[in-house]
């Protein structure tokens, strides 16, 4: 029995390793098989750059699955890795926010900032998830969210210091390149002391298997075993990424394949994680360096990991057991319900003044604030209409999409932003800059409602299967946005110019829009909003539940069909001049809920002039702020978007 | 090893009984338990009865410290329970949870084999003396015929048992049992309950059991505890106990008693 059990994991492990090593050896056979002749620069190259290069894909994979596994069996979660739950993302932010700022601090050790950040990661994780008790589910979620807040913190980081931005961006999404045997030797030392330290905990573990209440009758510590193992996996996260970056999804595939080959318990789950993780690596990684030739060292193997990796995330969901609803407390409205004119009334003369205020008044070259001076109305003009204009139909447009998909799904969390549709638009228009020389506008256009709506269909079509569970579906879209990601990371670890046009519009700059571009955005914007509005009806039911508005005679099917596709629509719209992170489709519904606009309709219009203000806001902020540099509109709205997602999360009971 | 202030080991099995003075459990300003005094005697099945959120469940918990009381102490053997290392408390008081639904990804072997981390450790060896007593509890609640099964494919009746052979192996003087027959057929109730009962006599062991029905209550247990609201408002054995206005005062309903029509026993019905 016992024996049969390792059986599997373990001819996996060989399998894996075989092939790997066949690669391997074919790569090496010009260097060992001609030694003589060829005993010089290639000889030095295989011995201090390739010969490492394995080693440190073995050490990482096993370090990144042992992490995974620990994590899993603590949290007694399946979905848990240093991916899902942000770790690697907040030690890559750590050691980027570090190298720009303040690089003295990495006298005191990479490791050191690394692990910082990677706990802080774990910790803001830890936070949100303790309100809903640690459930899988909340817990995966959250540290999605700052993971992809973390990653695209770092890329605009990175792009907002162009000077170090190829090697960095390189490094930061996993890049196994080694030039000597330094990395390995420092990696195989740590990874054995947490070996050890896991050794110990080993018996405890198992017991935790018996849920709390089991373990703590059989006098396990439960506080101390948590705190050792998660420590250790936080420990061994950072110490890769300190060492290599963000390598995607190891932690996640290598303890579901042991699971699935037959390892059972906690010890037998751990070993041969570890040893899968290992193995996994490293094949990725030759396969890479045999496939992609010289430009393999210029590919990071992360990112590939972590392209491979998410769809996975998405085939284990509907295994995930879902222990509990967000929308268990509705948020709490303090004033009563308002009605649509109302909304008209109160909020559209602030939007007016917001307006007005960002046109008029700016900075001065000498850093003062000043009102527009009268002289240099008709330039000034010109360079903030657009702009202004763009921000705020595109914050209205991503407030109604986000209104839309929340009332949708019964899911507070919704939004065009969280559920990967604008990460999908942003897929769409970096097929545009690949595929056609010198997009057009239409053409931006096109890619991008194309590739939302592709995302929008892949959720729907795996949510389905489990009657569009919300928790399902916000999971799918999180997932789904790793990936895009991850491949805008391989994009732009190309160093192709056209991947620094794309990371700058990722970032949501309002700076490039032209006057075509904001028109269009009007004008699309008042039509999709217009069109959202005589859906209002169809939005007020559908919260109700499926069957119940279908015995009120909604067609359900084809409601949902065209609400989903409307807010694809307005997505794709509004990412084109803000980016893809800029929270708002997120915020500005509840801002309108708090404010009383309850009902669909209000909350629309209410939440399409909120959504717009805050555009505007932000963009302000961001030409403001820094003046006379910039910041990206959409990352100055992220900011204040990701701490809000996190309260949000924090207020959900249960 | 360190020396121990009292030997819990099951040779030296000593007059393990549990003691409660005074002790109160808040949640959130709730009070679940109020003020209750009592002490449960060595070698005997003393039954927690009493309606929904009566704080049976609460009580038992506190016992096996799974939680702290708010106020009031409990005394374990003569020794204030927090007083009691952790390991040594393991090794001298098994706790059968509600919810038995984990360990799912175990066979039953291994799941009994649980029950001896107590005695071995994180790190000692799983020696020969822990096998044995893992097939011993194993052959005492007949769960040996499907030692090699998965726990997820076992029936509610089965798990329950097999939880209460890993119960066995741990090899304590004292059981607390919340609920061991809340999902099962009235055929699988007397199943559990009887073994329950053999063990104790058999073994000698003390235990205190949380059930819901009064009549199952009455006729395993020796002695019962009944709560309402927090509180302690009856206990003794079944007999004086199994009166109608007592049980008016305990679940709020009409009842009577009469007698079993074979075996000589009170039985209780709503009128």
């Amino acid at each position: 029995m016992s024996v049969r059990s390792h059986l599997g994991p373990a001819s996996i492990v060989l399998a894996l390793l075989t092939v790997a090593l066949v690669l391997a050896v074919r790569q090496a056979a010009p260097v060992l098989g001609d030694a003589a002749a060829n005993a010089g620069m290639a000889r030095i190259v295989f011995i201090n750059s390739t010969l490492p290069r394995m080693a440190t894909a073995l050490l990482a994979g096993a370090c990144l699955a042992l992490s995974g596994a620990l994590f899993q069996q603590v949290l007694r979660n399946p979905l848990a890795s240093p991916t899902t739950l942000g770790i690697s993302a907040g030690a890559n932010l750590a050691l980027v926010a570090v190298t720009l700022f303040v690089p003295g601090l990495l006298g005191f050790g990479r490791d050191l900032v690394a692990l910082s950040g990677s706990a802080a990661a774990a910790g803001l994780v830890f936070l949100m998830g303790a309100r809903q008790k640690f459930s899988a589910f909340s817990l995966v979620m959250s540290g999605l969210v700052v993971s992809l807040w973390c990653g695209a913190l770092s890329a605009v980081l990175m792009l907002l210091n162009e000077r170090y931005l190829v090697s960095l961006f390189i490094w930061g999404a996993g890049s196994l390149s080694q030039q000597s045997w330094t990395i390995p030797l420092s990696l195989a030392p740590k990874l054995a002391i947490v070996c050890v330290a896991v050794a110990v905990i080993l018996r405890p573990l198992v017991l935790n298997e018996l849920g709390d209440a089991g373990a703590r009758a059989l006098g396990v510590n439960l506080g101390r075993l948590r705190v050792v193992a998660v420590i250790a996996a936080v420990a061994l996260a950072a110490f890769v990424t300190s060492a290599v970056g963000v390598i995607g999804f190891i932690g996640l595939v290598a303890p579901t394949i042991a699971r699935l080959a037959g390892a059972r318990r906690a010890g037998a789950q751990l070993v041969w994680s570890t040893l899968i993780g290992s193995a996994l690596l490293f094949l990725t990684d030759t396969t890479l360096l045999a496939t992609a030739g010289t430009f393999a060292d210029f590919l990071p193997t992360g990112a590939v990991t972590a392209i491979f990796g998410s769809p996975l995330l998405l085939i284990l969901l509907p295994r995930l057991k879902i222990r509990h609803r967000l929308m268990e407390a509705p948020a709490p409205v303090a004033l009563k319900p308002e009605t649509a004119r109302r909304a008209a009334r109160i909020v559209l003369p602030a939007a007016i003044l917001v307006l007005a205020a960002a046109l008029f008044f700016g900075r001065s070259p000498d850093l003062g604030f000043t009102l527009m001076p009268p002289d240099l109305a008709g330039d000034l003009m010109a360079l903030r209409l657009p702009r202004i204009v763009a921000a705020f139909f595109s914050g209205a447009m991503l407030a109604v999409a986000g209104t839309i998909l929340q009332r949708l799904t019964g899911n507070e969390m919704a939004s065009p932003e969280v559920l990967g549709i604008s990460a999908g638009a942003t897929l769409g228009v970096a097929a545009a800059v690949f595929l056609v020389a010198t997009p057009g506008l239409g053409a931006q256009l096109g890619f991008s409602a194309l590739g939302a709506f592709g995302v929008l269909f892949v959720i729907f079509l795996i949510a389905a299967r489990s009657g569009l569970q919300p928790e399902r579906v916000l999971l799918a879209g999180i997932a789904l946005s790793a990936m895009v990601d991850a491949v805008i990371g391989v994009i732009g670890a190309t160093g192709d110019p056209r991947a620094i046009f794309l990371l700058r519009w990722m970032s949501g700059s309002t700076y490039s829009v032209t006057v075509l571009a904001a028109v269009l955005a009007a004008v699309l914007a008042v039509a999709l909003v217009g069109a959202a509005g005589l859906m209002r009806r169809w939005l007020d039911l559908l919260p109700l539940g499926a069957s119940a508005a279908a015995a009120l005679g909604v067609p359900v099917g084809r409601a949902r069909l065209l609400l989903l596709g409307l807010a694809g629509l307005l997505s794709a719209v509004a990412t084109m001049s803000v980016g893809p992170l800029s929270f708002v489709g997120l915020m500005a519904p509840h801002l309108a809920r708090q404010l009383g606009f309850v009902r669909a309709a209000p909350q629309l219009l209410g939440g399409a002039l909120c959504g717009g203000m805050l555009m505007v806001a932000a963009d302000w902020l961001g030409r403001s702020l820094a003046y006379p540099y910039e910041i990206p509109a959409g990352l100055v709205s992220a900011l204040v978007g990701a701490p809000f997602l996190i309260i949000l999360m924090r207020r959900a009971r249960g | 090893m360190v020396a121990h202030a009292t030997d819990l080991s099951p040779k030296a099995r000593p007059a393990a009984e549990f003691r409660a003075e005074g002790v109160s459990f808040s949640v959130e300003g709730r009070d679940l338990l109020q003020d209750v005094s009592l002490s449960f005697a060595p070698g005997t099945i003393c039954g927690l009865v009493g309606h929904n959120g009566s704080g049976k469940s609460t009580l038992i918990k506190l016992l096996a410290r799974q939680h702290k009381p708010s106020r009031g102490t409990l005394h374990f053997s003569g020794r204030p329970l927090e007083a009691i290392g952790t390991q040594e408390f393991a090794r001298a008081v098994a706790y059968l949870p509600q919810d038995v639904t984990a360990a799912n990804a175990m066979t039953v072997r291994e799941l009994v084999a649980c029950g001896r981390y107590p005695w071995h450790g994180a790190l000692g060896r799983f020696s020969d003396l822990d096998g044995e007593k893992v097939e011993e509890a194993m052959a005492l609640t007949h769960v040996d015929g499907m030692a090699d099964r998965m726990v997820d494919t076992l029936s509610g009746g089965e798990r329950q048992r097999a939880w209460l052979a890993m119960l066995m192996a741990q090899d304590t003087g004292c059981l607390l049992l919340d609920e061991p027959t809340s999902a099962l057929d009235i055929a699988h109730q007397m199943e559990v309950l009887a073994l329950v009962r053999r063990l104790s006599h058999e073994k000698g062991l003390s235990v205190v059991i949380v059930l819901h029905d009064i009549n199952m209550a009455a006729r395993f247990c020796d002695r019962l505890y009944a709560l309402k609201g927090g509180r302690l408002i009856a206990e003794g054995a079944p007999e004086d106990l199994m009166t109608g206005e007592t049980l008016h005062a305990i679940y709020g309903i009409e009842m009577n008693v009469t007698r079993h029509p074979a075996l000589d026993i009170p039985l209780a019905y709503v009128c």
